[in-house]
């Protein structure tokens, strides 16, 4: 067995570390440790000066564990790992130590304690560097094709902007041809743009690129691998299934729209949704003498909380549509809250209160009554409760998720929300990632999104997807999750069940069945290893037995 | 902004690598109180890492009242990586509450080679495979169900772990004694503070896994001695 | 003599030896075990001597000759003899393991996380739920039970995953999970008469869990927390047949909710003014508030079932006619409202008014006068309500007189502490022999009191007269509430459905089917009069046989 030499740098940090404790005494108190050879004060560690020191230091004594006494590793670790590197170590044989945040800046009135509290932390350092292993960084090439799931305006406009960068794409559609539910509406808001001319010329991209090979009555069967390599099944239109390899995937399945049985009547005759009257619009055979539009049926109650966000916009441009082809029509929005964010929106809905359109504020303790062929509602600012009568009933219902949003998260391993959308990995910093990687999200899967937002996305998701597509490989620092012993794994599936990135699979080994760490997913949070009920993971640079070793030096042993 | 020097700290990358037998470790070595910090609850920078971690703290702090351990001594805090203020509380708070109790076994009169028997088998117990099984199926259960398609309410998924965990740590505490030396049902049931009947069926129940054989008699009492 | 087949009951050492000598006979050989593996005694591995072998049942020869088939974990459940040769009925427990699949690695048994007393070893140590029986066997099986409780329950509902949400506080997922079964949440928390609580393990202890108040706090709390009427949105898939419901007691309205929720085209005929049944024009409002009833039955009217009122079959309407309405099944639940008479002299005088009658008058708001001094006959929920009722219109005294002793009483022990409480006198082992009257008026009863003789069918002690110990009470009315039937006069009228000799509709036990072709029959009709609970599970059962039905006629 090798020898192991470590050596200990103490930095001064100018004051801010000697100011307040005495490094003198900790250098001292590091040499009296276990395995140390050699111990230094730095007056900046991380100065070209302090490197060199530190270099120097390895070099003539020998060194094989290098510890520094300093500041936070968020700043300065991957600097003295390749100090490291440079002299000739590998840098997982570095460990440090937070003296600075976590003892000098926070204990400045009792330099007896602070000093005491840094010669332990050191403590603790060294027992953690005497078990440090070489670890080597982990690489995976990345295939460069493409899968998008969904052929609606999101999937339908990464598709094609894939193929634009080059990248080949196959596009999975569940229904018999794409286009999703951009086929169903009539005009798009702000600008009224005719949704048959949007989608058309996207599915005319799609189909004429020679990169892009669209599967229509497709549905997933399964997922296998990780960012770069994945494997996936795909039952297609013929009863046939199909292979698909690819390096990311890009879900774009868009979600459906509540049909409000058992709410106001709702027959889907007189009384019918927003989509419906989408429908009508688009076929052209709608002549009435009144509507009334009833705001959040079925939305933002208990069991779903949530404003769909798009259906106020639909409302108002639909009864600006048809107030404006026939002035005669009298149309009621009955609602509790206004939705229509942005510049366009509010000029949307001056516009439709100056061509006509009523707006009735419902009060949410008093909501709308049926009454026959009539709805009656107290109206807030009369005092009173008011009879429309109508001759079209028409509620706008929320966007909700896809019936087999659930099967699909649960096959690509990522999460979904309490509404049953996918959730992204960071609502703020990565909203269109998911927290594997690999794997982006895009349109109304995520949430309820209008076409402009979807195009967004899928564009924000093609930009993000190609960073490994452009790269061609996948680099992940090595502290992850190992199967540190076979013969122990039983292959329960325990910790692939509670991997949050997909990186454990089970497989079939000529031992049975057996955990397979994706290492490249990894992200080494350690729940495997510290769930694994025989106790066969490890954790790189984690390891039980370097974690026990620190806790017996917190005590002082 | 300070708080006490008297905080040791032990980086890991996600409080979901916290194996509930390093909780114990780190009591056998005589620390007063266990303090882990990690990412507000739903943020967790590893996703589903700091649930995982409740789960298995939350069993920890069980396991160290059914031991007769001041379950106050282990608490999992909560901040992101920028709130240095609510650091210092949780710092400064934990270790109050630390001082109001007292060194570690002022609960069991400070005997301390109880204490050391008792953390053993506690250790032994949340090392040993039932409890880690539980514990690593808690979130399937609670969110989708067992294999019948059955949830487990907070309050079953409670009932059932606190079950399992007194018999875990009586189990453990027998295997520690036989380890030892041969003892018959009796000497056991007094060591451990158990009655006589659920002493012997614990180790009915190890004899069947073989884990327990028997050694021989004391006069007409049988002698009970771990296998080999 | 040609080839005989041996059932051989007990798979231990005797057993497989008995098997063995009648499979070298010649003979074919059933060998059935209770426990899950053969081998008699759950044999303990013992690693020192290595072996199991100090009694030997010869378990692989029994294992391989062909013409024995073991069959474990299995009970006789019916022995029927019949000309020298025996037709026996055996149940076979699941014993959900694939064997095929299992590789004896025992990782099971030390990560599950039940704990039981093992039944295979007269609770002398603990088995896991997960466990084998016996080492050579290696016969793998998991124990799972369904709680007393809920097997206890008519509709088999999820007691323990209800109350368990309730204690994690999730009233909205507990009430949820009822109503995956059970169309009515508030009406059974109050009228149920929980069977429930009555095999409840909890009961051992000290009290059963209060299952039914808890179903109660649950349903009310959604009529009370929500101003909104919260209707869930059900997608009927459309089926378009139609079906008709005759009678809109529970049995009906759960059989036109459960229709409907899978998109059936449902019309419910309703004799009465008022929907509902028994739980309308029997249960007095005091038990069961009206509002609670409402608004639940408005739940099931806001699927889009319709009811008829003031339709009676056989009346308004023919039978035969629904079928060339359209209607493709109908399923008759009319209840049991025919009061039972009391068969004794002077029953037609004025001041006899059955407690159904009372009861019924008295919910849909007919005059109803009852005199100073009542007397209700029998010891039923019915005769209860009547006194209690009849002490609220005014009665001064008022007596239940009931044949048997308290205890064999039918009425549920509340109801019989509430009547106490409020006055009502009881009055046990005691028989009417004659009403006694004056120009067609009632003005007394004829009684004699009664001992308790030898248990009778039914496990009750029957009532004998004590001799010579007639006595008169003086009475201004006396309510018979001794019994129910089903009116089934509208069959009797040609009708072409079978009656049992009990009176009520014969149906097959497994689809509640009748003699005819997609009419089937359920609830107090078809059981006679029973709890709301039954009739609910009745309505659920046809549910399941009508929708079997249509969809196989619309296969042909």
């Amino acid at each position: 067995m090798e020898e192991v030499r470590i050596g200990v740098f103490v930095c001064d940090c100018g004051s801010n570390i000697a100011g307040f404790l005495d490094v003198p005494e900790v250098v001292t108190y590091a040499r009296t440790l276990p395995n140390v050879v050699f111990a230094k004060e730095n007056l900046y560690s991380c100065s070209e000066t302090g490197i060199t020191e530190i270099k120097n230091g390895v070099k003539e004594n020998n060194l094989t564990r290098v510890v520094v006494a300093s500041c936070t590793p968020r700043t300065h670790e991957p600097t003295f790992r390749s100090a490291c590197v440079e002299a000739d170590l590998n840098p997982f044989y570095f460990e440090m130590v937070n003296i600075r945040e976590h003892c000098s800046w926070v204990h400045m009135q009792d330099r007896e304690k602070a000093t005491d509290k840094a010669k332990d932390l050191v403590r603790i350092g060294v027992a953690k560097a005497a078990l440090l292993e070489a670890q080597e960084s982990i690489v995976a090439n990345v295939n460069t094709r493409v899968l998008v799931i969904g052929g609606g305006v999101a999937g339908l406009t990464a598709a094609v902007s894939f193929s634009r960068r080059g990248f080949e794409v196959v596009l999975i559609e569940k229904e018999r041809k794409p286009g999703g539910r951009l086929n169903d509406l009539y005009m798009l808001y702000p600008y009224n743009i005719k949704a048959s001319d949007v989608i058309e010329q996207k599915i005319s991209d799609a189909t004429s690129s020679p990169l892009i090979e669209i599967h229509t009555s497709s549905v997933i069967k399964s997922v296998k691998g990780y960012v770069g390599n994945y494997e996936v099944c795909v039952d297609v239109d013929d009863g046939k299934s199909l292979d698909i390899s690819c390096g990311v995937i890009v879900v774009a399945t868009g979600a459906s729209v509540l049909e409000p049985w058992g709410l106001y009547n709702y027959d889907g005759q007189n009384i019918i949704t927003q989509l419906e009257l989408e429908k009508r619009l688009k076929r052209g055979d709608l002549s009435v003498g009144s509507i009334v539009m009833v705001q959040c049926v079925g939305a933002r109650i208990e069991k779903r909380n949530y404003c769909s966000k798009i259906c106020c916009m639909t409302a108002i441009k639909n009864a600006t549509l048809i107030k404006e082809a026939n002035s005669g029509t009298n149309i009621f929005i009955l609602y509790e809250d206004i939705q229509c964010y942005g510049v366009e929106g509010e000029a949307l809905l001056r516009k439709a209160k100056e061509v006509g359109v009523r707006f009735v504020n419902c009060d949410t303790a008093k909501p709308p009554a049926m009454g026959d062929r009539s709805i009656k509602v107290y109206h807030q600012a009369l005092g009173r409760e008011v009879e429309l009568r109508y001759d079209l009933l028409v509620l706008s219902t929320p966007m909700i998720a896809r019936e087999d949003a659930t099967a699909l998260s649960r096959l690509l391993r990522v999460p979904t929300d309490e509404s049953g959308f996918f959730l992204e990995a960071h609502v703020k910093l990565r909203p269109i990632d998911f927290a594997t990687d690999g794997i982006y999200l895009c349109g109304s899967a995520h949430w309820p999104a209008d076409v402009r937002e979807s195009i967004s996305q899928a564009m924000g998701a093609v930009a993000r997807a190609s960073i490994h597509l452009t790269r061609g490989f996948v680099e992940v620092d090595p502290i992850v999750s190992t199967l540190a012993d076979e013969d122990l794994c039983v292959g329960c599936g325990l910790c692939a069940a509670l991997c949050p990135y997909g990186a454990i699979e089970i497989i079939e080994t000529p031992k049975g069945k057996k955990a397979n760490m994706i290492s490249v997913a990894c992200k080494g949070c350690g729940v495997c290893g510290s769930t694994c009920y025989h106790r066969a993971i490890k954790m790189n640079h984690f390891s039980n037995e370097q974690i026990s070793a620190q806790i017996a030096a917190v005590a002082g042993s | 902004m300070q708080y006490v020097p008297d905080i040791r700290t032990i980086r890991v990358m996600c409080t979901g690598r916290i194996d509930p037998s390093m909780i114990l470790e780190a009591f056998l070595h005589g620390v007063d109180g266990v303090l882990i910090l990690g990412c507000r609850e739903g943020e967790c920078h590893y996703v589903t890492g700091n649930i995982e971690a409740a789960n298995k703290i939350d069993m920890t702090s069980r396991l160290m009242k059914i031991i007769g351990i001041d379950s106050d001594r282990l608490y999992f805090g909560h901040l992101s990586s920028a709130e240095g203020a609510r650091f210092v509380e949780l710092a400064e708070g934990f270790t109050k509450r630390i001082r109001e109790i007292g060194p570690l076994g002022r609960e069991i009169k400070e005997d301390k080679e109880v204490l050391k028997f008792r953390l053993e088998a506690a250790k032994a117990a949340v090392e040993s495979e039932k409890l880690r099984w539980v514990i690593g199926k808690k979130t399937e259960f609670m969110d989708q169900g067992n294999k019948y398609g059955e949830r487990f309410t907070r309050h079953e998924i409670g009932r059932l772990l606190d079950g399992i965990l007194m018999d875990e740590i009586s189990v453990k505490e027998i295997q520690l004694l036989l380890q030892e030396r041969p003892l018959s049902v009796r000497d056991v049931s007094e060591r451990i503070d158990l009655p006589p009947h659920r002493v012997l069926r614990y180790i009915a129940g190890l004899r069947r896994k073989g884990v327990v054989r028997l050694e021989g008699t004391d006069g007409v009492s049988p002698l009970y001695s771990l296998q080999g | 003599m040609g080839k005989k087949s041996v059932l051989v009951v007990g798979g231990g050492l005797s057993g497989i030896n008995l098997a063995l000598e009648q499979a070298e006979a010649g003979n074919e050989v059933y060998l059935v075990e209770d426990s899950p593996g053969i081998g008699g005694e759950r044999l303990l591995y013992d690693k020192d001597s290595g072996t199991v072998d100090f009694v030997s049942p010869d378990l692989k020869k029994v294992k391989s000759k062909k013409n024995i088939s073991i069959i474990t974990n299995a009970d006789i459940e019916k022995v029927e003899d019949g000309d020298g040769k025996f037709n026996i009925r055996i149940k076979k427990r699941a014993s959900r393991i694939i064997e095929e699949k299992c590789d004896d690695c025992k990782a099971c048994i030390e990560v599950c996380p039940i704990n039981l007393w093992d039944d295979e070893d007269q609770g002398l140590s603990f088995r896991t739920a997960i466990d084998f029986f016996n080492q050579v066997d290696s016969s793998y099986n998991i124990v799972k039970e369904t709680p007393v409780c809920q097997r206890s329950c008519p509709v088999n509902l999820d007691i323990r995953g209800y109350i368990g949400l309730i204690a994690d506080g999730r009233f909205e997922e507990s009430l949820a999970l009822i109503k995956e079964v059970l169309p009515f949440p508030s009406i059974c928390g109050y009228v149920c008469p929980h069977p429930c609580e009555d095999v409840c393990n909890r009961g051992k202890v000290d009290y059963p869990l209060s299952i039914r108040d808890l179903k109660r706090f649950v349903a009310d709390k959604e009529i009370h927390d929500h101003t909104k009427p919260k209707q869930e949105a059900v997608k009927p898939e459309g089926k378009g047949e139609l079906v008709a419901v005759i009678g809109s007691g529970p049995a009906g309205l759960t059989c036109a909710h459960d229709l409907a929720v899978l998109g059936y085209g449902v019309t419910v005929f309703e004799a009465l003014p008022r929907p509902g049944g028994m739980l309308a024009v029997g249960i007095p409002d005091y038990r069961l508030p009206r509002d609670i009833l409402e608004k639940e039955i408005g739940a099931v009217t806001a699927l889009g079932v319709e009811i008829k009122y003031n339709t009676s079959i056989g009346k308004d309407i023919a039978i035969e006619d629904l079928f060339s309405q359209g209607y493709k099944a109908i399923f008759i639940a009319v209840g049991a409202h025919k009061s039972l008479g009391m068969r004794i002299p002077g029953e037609d005088a004025e001041g006899v008014l059955s407690g159904v009658t009372f009861l019924r008058d008295l919910n849909l708001g007919s005059p109803v006068e009852v005199g100073k001094k009542v007397a209700v006959i029998g010891g039923g929920n019915v005769a209860i309500d009547s006194a209690r009722c009849a002490l609220r219109l005014g009665a001064k005294e008022v007596a239940i007189l009931y044949r048997r002793s308290r205890q064999e009483m039918p009425a549920s022990d509340e109801e019989v502490e509430a009547a106490l409480e409020e006055g009502v006198n009881v009055e046990f082992l005691v028989a009417p022999l004659e009403v006694l009257s004056s120009d067609g008026k009632v003005t007394g009863f004829k009684c004699v009191r009664m001992e308790l003789g030898k248990p009778d069918a039914s496990g009750r002690r029957s009532p004998i007269p004590v001799e010579g110990s007639e006595f008169v009470m003086e009475l201004d009315t006396i309510m018979p509430a001794i019994g129910q039937a089903p009116d089934t006069s509208f069959i009797e009228r040609g009708f072409g459905i079978e009656l049992t000799k009990r009176g009520t509709i014969k149906v097959n036990p497994d689809s509640l089917g009748t003699n005819m072709p997609g009419v089937f029959a359920g609830g107090d009709c078809q059981t006679g009069p029973w709890i709301a609970i039954g009739a609910i599970a009745a309505g659920k059962k046809a549910a399941k046989s009508i929708d079997i039905y249509l969809r196989s006629l619309a296969m042909q």
